[in-house]
């Protein structure tokens, strides 16, 4: 039986990043590739530019957009509308990948980040111990201190020469920091402040030509995965 | 005086690889050319020969690793299904859009715009082998295929434009409404002969 309730897990963020060994004519072509993507898309925020990399976000669907000569990066947050972002995804992707003429990505990752808000400190051993994935003595603890701090557990699993699995478990403590005048104040009561990260990164391992990639199939695919994974681990 | 036309082999995957390969070949040399000086001294010629082969090596290793598109959409799981249909037809789409993209672009080039176009046709023997559930999908497929086989004179830049526009509403979604079925097919019989030798009968007869 699952030790956690996967629906109760809050999503933080799903990212899609996909490398390419020759996005050289980043330098030449990035005006006309956010004109293109500004057009296409209405509502979309400002483009921050730089040498390095463009960054370009879209908050009405909490995405951030990414791109330089060496990768795409596409970040949807606090969201689990992973169908708007494998539409937005497929458009941008061809888009920045016709301007820069890349047919072939070196590595395509997919990473799910999902947390569960803490109930206790000793929700990540409850989780992890009962399924067997964390087991030090007691006794072993008690030699050297009181109790595990800062615990995080991280492992990779290759499925096949295609696909890797890239698992990090993981407990955070944060807090918000925003900047406002003294007037105004912000509601952080849904601000997650201290919990458990679930975190999968699925990657490619061998290259992948453009023309087979469907972004939007890919994330619903992984997705699945996702869902089924951590059901199954814990 | 008939016109030779000259059919390349070579996608744009493949030129892509022919690029990068440059670009090893030309780092191995400047690698090849600076170690000499070294090696000549040190007498250690096959560290220069060695790291040179598996520069080559790594080349051949992206070339020939792609993956496959059954592989990148395989579920984990046995029992999951996967519309791999759906996802072969797009990819077929996405190749075949690229001659149309790149007839557009060369289009006061004839020879070249009219190469493209006889590789683009390719497209409806491929798609011969695939079986997809959208009806209203493959009658658009079946009328662009009588316009483009039933098609003898050059092409025009409108009706490289009306095939692009149609490329991307079929990649957009395969589960084509009847509206924008018929919204398709009104932009394709504008430009295109879709009835094949029927449009040579007299209706006055």
């Amino acid at each position: 039986m699952s030790v956690i309730n996967f629906e109760a897990l809050c999503p933080e963020a799903i990212i899609l990043d996909l490398k390419y060994p020759q996005g050289y004519l980043y330098w030449d072509k990035c005006g006309k590739i956010i004109k293109e993507i500004t057009n296409n898309w209405k509502n979309i925020g400002k483009a921050t530019i730089s040498i390095q990399n463009v960054n370009i976000t879209f908050p009405e669907k909490s995405i951030n957009l990414n791109f330089s000569s060496e990768s795409i990066n596409i970040v949807l947050v606090n969201s689990k509308d992973v169908n708007f972002l494998g539409e937005f995804a497929d458009s941008v992707v061809n888009t920045i990948c016709n301007h820069l003429e890349i047919d072939i990505f070196s590595r395509i990752g997919n990473r799910f980040q999902f947390i569960k808000p803490f109930e206790s400190a000793d929700d990540f051993i409850k989780i992890f111990g009962a399924k067997g994935i964390l087991q030090i003595p007691e006794d072993i603890i008690s030699i050297i201190g009181n109790k595990i701090e800062k615990q995080k557990i991280e492992f990779t699993i290759y499925k096949d020469e295609d696909f890797g699995y890239c698992f990090s478990f993981a407990q955070f403590k944060r807090k918000l920091e925003a900047y406002t005048p003294p007037q105004v104040s912000i509601d952080d009561s849904k601000f997650i402040t201290k919990g458990i990260l679930f975190d999968l990164d699925i990657f490619t391992i061998k290259p992948i030509s453009l023309s087979i990639l469907k972004c939007s199939e890919l994330l619903k695919k992984n997705r699945k995965e996702y869902e089924s994974l951590i059901k199954m681990l814990l | 005086m008939t016109k030779q036309y000259y059919i390349s082999e070579v996608t744009e995957t493949e030129s892509s690889h022919e690029i990068l390969r440059g670009e090893f070949n030309d780092l191995r040399t400047k690698i090849v050319a600076s170690s000499n000086t070294i090696t000549e001294k040190s007498g250690e010629d096959m560290i220069t020969e060695k790291f040179s082969t598996e520069l080559l090596t790594k080349v051949n290793d992206f070339e020939t690793n792609l993956m496959s598109l059954q592989d990148l959409y395989k579920p984990l799981f046995k029992s999951d299904t996967s519309n791999i249909v759906d996802i072969k037809v797009f990819s077929l789409l996405n190749k075949y859009k690229k001659h149309i993209i790149a007839a557009i672009s060369n289009f006061e080039d004839e020879i070249d715009r009219e190469n493209e176009m006889a590789q683009f046709s390719r497209f409806f023997y491929e798609m011969d082998y695939i079986k997809c559930d959208s009806e209203n999908f493959f009658d658009i497929i079946n009328s662009l295929r009588v316009a483009i086989i039933s098609k003898v004179e050059p092409y025009s830049l409108d009706e490289l434009v009306c095939l692009r526009v149609t490329f991307d509403d079929l990649m957009r979604n395969f589960n084509i409404t009847d509206k924008k079925f018929n919204d398709i097919m009104d932009k394709i019989e504008r430009h295109f002969n879709t009835i094949g030798p029927l449009s040579k009968i007299n209706h006055n007869i």
